[in-house]
């Protein structure tokens, strides 16, 4: 009858590991598989009635491509009476001897420390591993969180409910795997000390840390995978495409009433268009976004039809310091993709008509205006354009906007307009 | 290689060195010899036996003369002999510093 056991040691307890399975073996329980997937933490004995009379010995694995030493040890081992069981993954082989007579598989602890070398060889790659993974897992993240932190804060908090639990949960497995390695490669350099100094390990406690990993491995993934479940199931709820000025439910200005005098709107852009759809979001943190856009054909106080276009975004979080937050994340956002709009002229300048850079110019303003916190305007002309293109970003109490103003549409009337009905609502 | 090599020898690798002094010997061999030659005070283990073959034949200080299935022979090499004797001078010195500091 087979019988599942947890293991008690961790895996790299090569003296509580045998003295575990010589245990059970005692017991009347012969070891007869460790699982190939070793992590879970169990493992299956059948009852046995020569078990009793048996001892089971751990060979330390110096091979992780190919098995022609495993074989070849097996081979020779087997003269001696020891037959090979299975193996603790790529740590240990696992032998038992039926004969009371024979010696035991390492007769001196030096010896065993000579046949762990190699095996430690492979420990500082795996270590090298651990210590690498999280930086590949993170990779997307990495230079977002370095160079842009802001805006990294800011995306958290507009989508707090998938972005946070996400983070965690990455780095709950990425902590716990981390752990786990460090921890094993640890372990085994412990083992290998007291060997080279002559003396056999002791047993270390028995605290069933490969039942312990797993299971909080298996409860985060299950309440992660719940999570972003019911998150698909309600994600209709969060996000809601706007069908025009009436839905915006938010201090706002419109395209019409940013046009200059004398400036007469002549036929508005459909969303296709303006290639915008008009959005509102939630989040815990940041319960009311609104992104919304305007386009029109204009007929320019000169008499000359001219384009104009008008994109506003609105945040409504639920504190003044996280409105902060997504302010200088918005900041940086602005200036970050300007910057790379410019490296990226520079890097293809042999596909461009001029060599005079992406700019005539950019550039960003820290201003004061009364009844805002704090304001940011963003003003840059492309090469080849006349028309000077304007973002003000500001901020008020936990309200965030920002404004980008294409063409007619004139920024400081929308900035006027846009600040009295901010005070409009207090 | 081996940390133990550097200085002076184990028990083990000790004997293991001097069952190949006289004659080629396979592993099974040299436990025999050992375990003989000791009077079955020193056991060598299988894991113990093939790790110190391993370890030596990197070393150079034996070196395999013939191959029949798993049975591999081996005899000792001009430098394996030099870290025996090594070892059997030093072994010497301290027994006999020992046995002076008797009288």
């Amino acid at each position: 009858m087979l019988v599942k056991k947890w293991v008690p040691c961790p895996l790299w307890d090569v003296t509580g590991l045998q003295d575990w399975l010589n245990e059970e073996a005692a017991a009347g329980y012969a070891l007869s598989e460790w699982p190939r997937w070793n992590f879970i933490g169990w493992v299956r004995f059948r009852e046995d009635a020569t078990a009793p009379r048996s001892r089971y010995c751990l060979d330390p694995i110096g091979e992780r491509l190919g098995e022609a030493e495993l074989r070849s040890r097996t081979g020779s081992y087997g003269e001696y009476g020891w037959r090979y069981v299975g193996k603790v993954g790529q740590l240990y082989a696992i032998y038992r001897c039926d004969d009371p007579e024979a010696p035991a598989l390492y007769s001196d602890p030096e010896s065993l420390s000579l046949a762990m070398k190699k095996q430690m060889r492979w420990m500082w790659l795996g270590l090298l591993f651990w210590l690498i993974w999280p930086v590949a897992l993170f990779w997307d993240e990495w230079p977002l969180l370095f160079h842009y932190p802001a805006e990294f804060a800011r995306e958290l908090i507009l989508r707090a409910e998938v972005l946070i639990p996400i983070y965690g949960v990455m780095l709950a497995l990425a902590i716990l795997a981390v752990s786990w390695g460090i921890g094993t490669f640890l372990g085994v350099r412990r083992v290998r000390r007291f060997l080279r100094r002559g003396a056999w390990p002791p047993a270390g406690p028995r605290r069933y840390p490969e039942r312990r990993y797993f299971r909080i491995g298996c409860i985060i993934t299950l309440v992660f995978v719940l999570y972003l479940g019911a998150m698909l199931i309600s994600g209709g709820e969060r996000k809601e495409n706007l069908s025009g000025p009436e839905d915006w439910d938010f201090p706002h200005v419109t395209l019409a009433e940013t046009l200059p005098e004398g400036a007469e709107l002549l036929w508005e852009y459909s969303d296709a268009k303006l290639i915008h759809r008009d959005t509102r979001e939630r989040s815990l943190l940041a319960p009311e976004q609104y992104d919304v856009a305007q386009g029109a054909m204009v007929k320019a106080p000169d008499g000359k039809a001219k384009e104009a276009r008008f994109y506003l975004e609105f945040v409504r979080a639920v504190s003044p310091s996280l409105a902060r937050t997504v302010y200088q994340g918005r900041v940086e956002a602005q200036w970050h993709t300007l910057n790379d709009y410019q490296e990226s002229w520079v890097e293809n300048s042999l596909f461009n008509d001029n060599d005079q850079g992406a700019y005539v110019f950019h550039r960003k303003e820290e201003l004061s205006w009364p009844g805002l916190d704090a304001l940011t305007r963003f003003t840059w002309q492309y090469a080849g354009e006349t028309d000077v293109d304007t973002v003000y970003v500001g901020l008020a109490g936990e309200r965030v906007f920002a404004f980008h103003c294409i063409g007619v549409s004139d920024p400081d009337i929308a900035l006027e307009l846009f600040v009295s009905r901010l005070d409009d609502e207090n | 290689m081996g940390d133990k090599l550097r200085g002076q020898l184990t028990e083990s690798m000790f004997y293991v060195l001097m069952a190949f002094l006289q004659e080629e010997r396979c592993g099974t061999d040299v436990a025999a010899y050992v375990e003989q030659r000791t009077h079955g005070r020193l056991r060598l283990g299988p894991g113990t036996l093939y790790t110190l073959l391993g370890k030596f034949q990197e070393e150079h200080l034996i070196e395999e003369t013939q191959v029949e299935g798993r049975k591999r022979t081996y005899r000792l090499t001009d430098k394996g002999r030099a870290a025996y004797l090594e070892e059997l001078e030093r072994l010497r010195a301290c027994v006999r510093d020992g046995e002076e500091a008797l009288q």
